[in-house]
């Protein structure tokens, strides 16, 4: 039994980040929080939820079967971050004059290294500035706007790491498939297997044969095709082609329907 | 932009008059704008989520909703202002009087270094952003709903009807805070994306810590240099930790137009708190009143409130009961779960 206690919380990537420091706040707070008023207010109904959701024969044999998919998850009611905060600013508290600089700058390095990732929130590496008020690339409107000029309702497909952005411009523009290919809507009606193949098709950065895609997606009626040139090499189209070359804006490429010239 | 800076100060200003009508009666919050402006939330999102669910299931246009809410809006703003108008109408210039000795006061240079920090995370919030696949549901379907005017009828990848609610909608189904962006968007004439993205972080960012300091000044016993420096670590958490289990609330902090993210940084610090002060009260029957409608809001942001928040109330509740040896004191606060819990067992049989 010990030893799964270690096991789970050696596997459970749900608290390796900062564990260390959470576990000492967890045995601080009995000793910071002593009147009998606050036990019972904060300091029990904590141990209650960290005993329930984190000690592995709870969890397994009572939480997991009863929640399944969604037990993991609980584990997000524990107030982690505010047992550590109250914790160490209490013991900053107890300081002054210069040793408050040094400890905030302790607590800085301390909470940095203990994160198994060290996101910073300075450069948070996965964030981008936005260029505009709806969070999408620039390019990615002046797009979207000419396909709007052009028809009330552009039925487009687009290279993979693209789709999640044009249909968060306006609901006008259609796609084919969108990343619900990659099961982000689960438990969908079953997606053709020819619109995977397209995905599979544009998702090549080396080479996409837009006469394959083309002569695939005309058969739906698809009347754009947007590549993102940045990401993906200029699409192979020579021979017979179902899409031509209509408008290059910024990183992409945009190629339309031959039966709408 | 500055329509979008105007309408987070305007969105939160109805919630801070909404929410005077909490805190007149509440001794320990009378004069607190947080807790006004968070309870003013509270109640959009509970009276929102109360007709929202079967109005989605019956296919209501979202007009409907937009009116209903813009009624609600007024008639409790109103009643807000008859209120404050009635007790002399000093509320806002007091407000104004306690800041400034708050800023003068040394004893409160750890709240400005927090209020700095929270101030430099709701511009980051606002300003950066990292699309994943999980916005196409989000902002698709806010937009979608805004365009069409109906809501959760349209697959958000594709565009394609659907004509009933399926896979991952049912969840956005119960618990629509899609559709509550959807409702403001329209009703502020602000596109539906620029809302999600850029609007959402400006007040739901300073919320969520709202929040985390009306539950640091419970904590740290209403000492302001211990609460500043509770809120400091708090913030600084944020941003250089990945620390919450699943999510890190270093990047949740940054995705509050999610409803996770809601359920996360906002509503459990604040039932926490919520619980702490019914340990607390005096008066029972007015906080069992807010805690119930914190508990209804709450269903709201995301279908794990019907699981979380009840069970953060129930573990409350054991020890509260044990504490004061009442069966009463136990049983209240459950029975004020039913509708969170009617709501997950309604989404489980979908």
């Amino acid at each position: 039994m010990i030893s799964e206690v270690f096991i789970i919380l050696r596997q459970n990537t749900l608290l390796q980040t900062g564990s260390g420091v959470f576990w000492l706040s967890l045995l601080f707070l009995l000793l910071l929080f002593k009147k009998r008023e606050w036990k019972y207010k904060f300091v029990y109904p904590v141990y209650a939820m960290v005993f329930t959701f984190i000690w592995y024969p709870t969890y397994a044999y009572l939480i997991n079967p009863v929640l399944n998919d969604y037990g993991h998850r609980m584990v997000n009611v524990i107030p982690v971050v505010a047992v550590i905060a109250i914790v160490i600013s209490f013991c900053c508290s107890r300081l002054h004059g210069k040793e408050v600089i040094l400890a905030v700058i302790g607590v800085a390095f301390l909470l940095y290294y203990s994160a198994d990732s060290g996101y910073d929130g300075y450069y948070l590496e996965d964030f981008y500035v936005v260029e505009n008020i709806y969070g999408l690339p620039q390019d990615v409107v002046d797009v979207c706007d000419l396909l709007l000029s052009e028809d009330e309702e552009p039925f487009i497909i687009t290279t993979d790491g693209d789709m999640v952005y044009f249909r968060q411009y306006s609901s006008k523009i259609k796609m084919l498939y969108g990343n619900n290919v990659y099961g982000t809507m689960r438990d969908e009606i079953d997606i053709p297997s020819e619109y995977l193949d397209m995905a599979a098709l544009m998702e090549n950065t080396e080479f996409i044969s837009l006469n394959v895609v083309g002569e695939k997606a005309s058969r739906y009626n698809v009347e754009y095709i947007v590549v993102n040139i940045s990401t993906h090499a200029e699409p192979y189209n020579e021979g017979e082609t179902y899409y031509t070359l209509y408008a290059t804006i910024g990183d992409y490429a945009v190629y339309k329907n031959n039966s709408l010239y | 932009m500055v329509q979008i800076i105007g309408s987070a100060v305007l969105i939160l200003f109805i919630c801070n008059l909404i929410g005077q009508l909490w805190v007149n009666k509440w001794e320990e919050y009378q004069d607190s704008l947080w807790m006004a402006t968070i309870m003013g939330l509270l109640t959009l999102f509970a009276a929102f989520q109360v007709v929202a669910v079967p109005a989605i299931f019956m296919k209501v246009k979202l007009h409907v909703m937009v009116i209903y809410m813009a009624v609600v809006i007024v008639v409790l703003s109103v009643a807000s202002f008859i209120y404050i108008f009635k007790s002399g109408g000093a509320y806002y210039e007091h407000q104004v009087e306690k800041l400034k000795r708050a800023v003068k006061d040394r004893g409160n240079v750890w709240l400005l270094v927090a209020a700095a920090l929270i101030l430099y995370q709701t511009w980051y919030a606002s300003s950066h952003d990292a699309l994943n696949g999980d916005d196409v549901r989000y902002v698709g379907a806010i937009l979608d709903a805004v365009e069409t005017d109906e809501m959760l009828m349209y697959h958000p990848a594709t565009g394609e009807y659907l004509g009933e609610i399926i896979s991952e909608f049912k969840k956005d189904a119960v618990a629509p805070i899609l559709m509550f962006w959807a409702m403001w968007s329209k009703l502020l004439g602000i596109h539906g994306g620029a809302f999600a993205h850029t609007l959402v972080p400006l007040f739901m960012v300073p919320m969520a810590y709202g929040t985390a300091f009306l539950m640091g000044y419970k904590l740290c016993r209403r000492d302001n240099r211990w609460t500043g420096m509770f809120l400091s670590v708090y913030c600084l958490f944020n941003l250089l930790n990945h620390t919450l289990p699943i999510e890190g609330v270093g990047k949740t902090i940054y995705y509050m137009r999610w409803g996770k993210s809601i359920l996360y940084c906002f509503l459990i610090p604040f039932v926490i708190l919520l619980l702490m002060e019914m340990m607390d009260a005096k008066k029972e029957g007015q906080i069992y009143i807010r805690l119930g409608v914190t508990l209804l809001g709450g269903c709201l942001a995301s279908t794990m409130s019907c699981i979380m928040l009840p069970f953060l109330t129930g573990i409350w509740a054991v020890f509260d009961g044990i504490r004061e040896k009442s069966v009463r004191r136990f049983l209240i606060p459950i029975l004020l779960c039913i509708p969170a819990v009617v709501y997950g067992l309604f989404y489980h049989s979908l």
